[in-house]
């Protein structure tokens, strides 16, 4: 009996010590693309995870000469990623990579596998010519109200630049030029950031349209030409489509507007007239800054099949606008027999099965108990 | 043995009716039947605090299966040739030319060799997405695996992939797949172009890329120095959605008759890679 109990022991033992699985994960803060910064070192924790046995880790270091790693220890280990001062990578995008692999559990016989994984890091050297990355902002306004360009200057060297500035022209739908700006003019320290502001472009007299500007941008002698588009809105909102075929009886119907205002457009809704009578209102809602939304109501269909002239009106901030449309009634299709959920069915079957055992339990209790009483009287008698 | 009280037949019936109760209600309520926040873990109280956190980035690979062994065996005589594929399938090429294709039952060409019903079954168990690659060692080619005289356009040893939401074999740890692998689509597969398990050596050395991406299902050589099965060094298109993370690598073995048995028993081992972004 020991001795198979024994056995049985160490049977189990042998299967647990059996893997069940390879598997191979590293983790680690996620770095995203690094700049490349000489005399730098950045230092990143990793943990190897879910390895059955020994594992080594190693390092591809591409072009970077001083890419360590630190020893494993309880199966974690640091990352350091230093640039040595006196070391020049041309400028470009390059990687290295992280790697870990399992050493253990290579077949003898058949097929056998392994499994490793690589992080592989990103590293974006600059130039060491005066470079720079931009763009305009060039914000959407409400008619009347001025517009602020800026521009958003980065530092793509490892040089200083001296002085940066840019001229704004402004270029109506029709590419008219309709006004020119200068901004102020600031230095740009190697690898940083800066906001170029030009003074208030007043759009009073300018109609709700859609708008664009270009921007010349000069640093130290070398220029980068950018564009941009703005809007310039007016309380007003457009109807973009609409449910144009419904069936005779009950249908949704939907009412997809666009907001042409650079603020909230509150209190919108919509009535819809099919045949000189209004077959719904919708809900209201805001619609934030040039947003498309969707009204949704439930329409009564009680004409024949056949096309319709109707109209919808819709409402935004107490004023009111006039849509024709035209909408196809179709004869309604045959309705579909609603299933009743069968989770419901099961349960208050189950319920009431219980309850009845139950119940019949406690008469049998009863009876019992009856009984009991009884007998030891007949038994006396 | 003394039969249990009527009263503890009571509690028990009582308890029964409480858990079913109890249970069903909270499945419908996580069916969204019924309205409510009645059992749920919500805080109702709120105080003022500061947490920090950081998500850590997890490249991580699961194999369920790691070893596919066939055994020993040999060719019958009336075959010339062989084969047998992990997913079950023994491949009968008889001496008269017919080659009929069959489970265990029907085999007549492999004699007293291992069914094999599980391929490789690859899983993104991080929570990154990645690409997936494999290399090779041991002996890697048909000639040095196998040996024997292959007939001109026989692959001997080759290996393919299958999505795992139509392989579907058991063991995957975060729940089977129900949708295809390795399609990240737009940027994700920017590189090449097109979406799929793309096994094919071509794309590896950057070469034509016709055939990528849904060149899954289907047999291509082993390649002795390994190719990306899935993305590549800089794309990584299969998720780590549990619906869409897996694949199963079968390999196919083709044993000439004129195979010489040495009695020692050959190996080689894939070292299948997950590569990710940092």
């Amino acid at each position: 009996m020991a001795v198979r109990s024994r056995f049985w022991l160490f049977s189990l033992l042998f299967l647990f010590s059996i893997p069940s699985l390879f598997a191979i994960g590293l983790s680690g803060r996620p770095l995203g693309t690094i700049p490349y910064q000489p005399g730098e070192t950045i230092t990143n924790h990793y943990a190897v995870i879910g390895a059955n046995g020994p594992v080594a880790i190693s390092v591809d270091s591409g072009p970077f000469s001083n890419i360590t790693l630190s020893e494993l220890k309880d199966d974690e280990f640091d990352l350091f990623i230093n640039f040595p001062e006196n070391e020049r990578i041309p400028t470009g995008q390059y990687s290295f990579a992280l790697s870990v692999r399992e050493l253990a559990g290579e077949s003898t016989e058949g097929i056998g596998s392994l499994t490793a994984v690589s992080k592989v890091f990103q590293v974006e050297v600059y130039s060491y010519e005066k470079e720079i990355a931009a763009e305009l902002i060039a914000p959407s306004v409400n008619e009347g109200t001025p517009i602020n360009f800026k521009i958003s200057v980065q530092s793509r060297s490892y040089q200083d630049i001296d002085k940066v500035n840019s001229e704004i022209t402004v270029f109506d739908k029709e590419n008219r030029s309709i006004g020119k700006l200068t901004t102020d003019e600031r230095p740009l320290p190697s690898l940083s950031s800066i906001t170029l502001r030009a003074p208030p472009f007043p759009t009073k007299g300018l109609e709700a349209n859609e708008y664009s500007a270009r921007a010349m941008v000069f640093y130290d002698g070398q220029e980068l030409l950018l564009n941009g588009t703005f809007k310039i809105g007016a309380i007003d909102i457009a109807l973009l489509n609409y449910s144009q075929v419904l069936e005779q009886g009950f249908n949704e119907f939907f009412v997809e507007v666009e907001s042409r205002w650079g603020d909230v457009l509150k209190n919108v809704y919509a009535k819809v007239f099919l045949n000189d009578e209004e077959i719904l209102q919708t809900p209201s809602f805001s619609l934030n800054p040039w947003e498309k939304g969707v009204l949704k109501s439930i329409a009564k269909v009680d004409l024949l099949p056949g096309s319709y002239a109707g109209n919808i009106e819709l409402f935004f901030e107490g004023e009111m606008k006039e849509v024709p449309i035209t909408v196809l009634v179709k004869e309604a299709a045959a309705p579909q027999q609603q299933k009743t959920p069968l989770l419901l069915i099961t349960t208050l079957v189950l319920s009431i099965l219980l309850a009845i055992a139950l119940v019949i339990l406690l008469l049998q209790m009863k009876r019992r108990n009856e009984r009991a009483k009884t007998e030891p009287e007949k038994s006396k008698k | 043995m003394k039969a249990p009280s009527d009263g503890f037949l009571l509690v028990l019936f009582v308890l029964a009716l409480g858990v079913t109760v109890a249970s069903s209600l909270v499945t419908l309520q996580n069916w969204g039947y019924l309205g409510g926040n009645f059992l749920t873990g919500a805080a109702v109280t709120t105080a003022g605090g500061e947490a920090n956190l950081t998500v850590n980035a997890v490249t991580s690979i699961t194999n369920q299966n790691f070893t596919i062994n066939f055994g020993s065996g040999y060719v019958n005589a009336s075959c010339n040739f062989c084969s047998m594929d992990s997913n079950k399938t023994f491949i009968n090429h008889f001496s008269n030319g017919s080659i009929t294709s069959s489970l265990e039952d029907g085999r007549t060409c492999c004699v007293s060799f291992t069914q094999v019903s599980s391929g490789f079954l690859l899983e993104n168990t991080g929570n990154t997405n990645i690409s997936v690659g494999y290399t090779c060692t041991g002996n890697c080619t048909h000639a040095r695996y196998v040996g024997g005289t292959l007939d001109p356009g026989m692959g001997g040893l080759e290996i393919k992939v299958t999505a795992q939401s139509e392989r579907q074999q058991y063991g995957e740890s975060g729940g089977t797949d129900t949708t295809e692998s390795c399609v990240g689509g737009g940027d994700l597969y920017s590189q090449l172009t097109t979406n799929g398990w793309n096994i094919s050596n071509r794309s590896a050395q950057g070469g034509n890329l016709d055939n990528a991406g849904k060149g899954d299902k289907v047999y291509v050589l082993l390649s002795p120095r390994g190719h990306w099965l899935c993305g590549n060094a800089t794309s990584y298109p299969l998720r780590a959605d549990n619906t869409q993370d897996a694949a199963v690598i079968d390999v196919n073995v083709t044993i000439p008759h004129d195979a010489i048995g040495t009695g020692v028993r050959t190996s080689f081992n894939l070292t299948f890679n997950a590569t990710s972004s940092a």
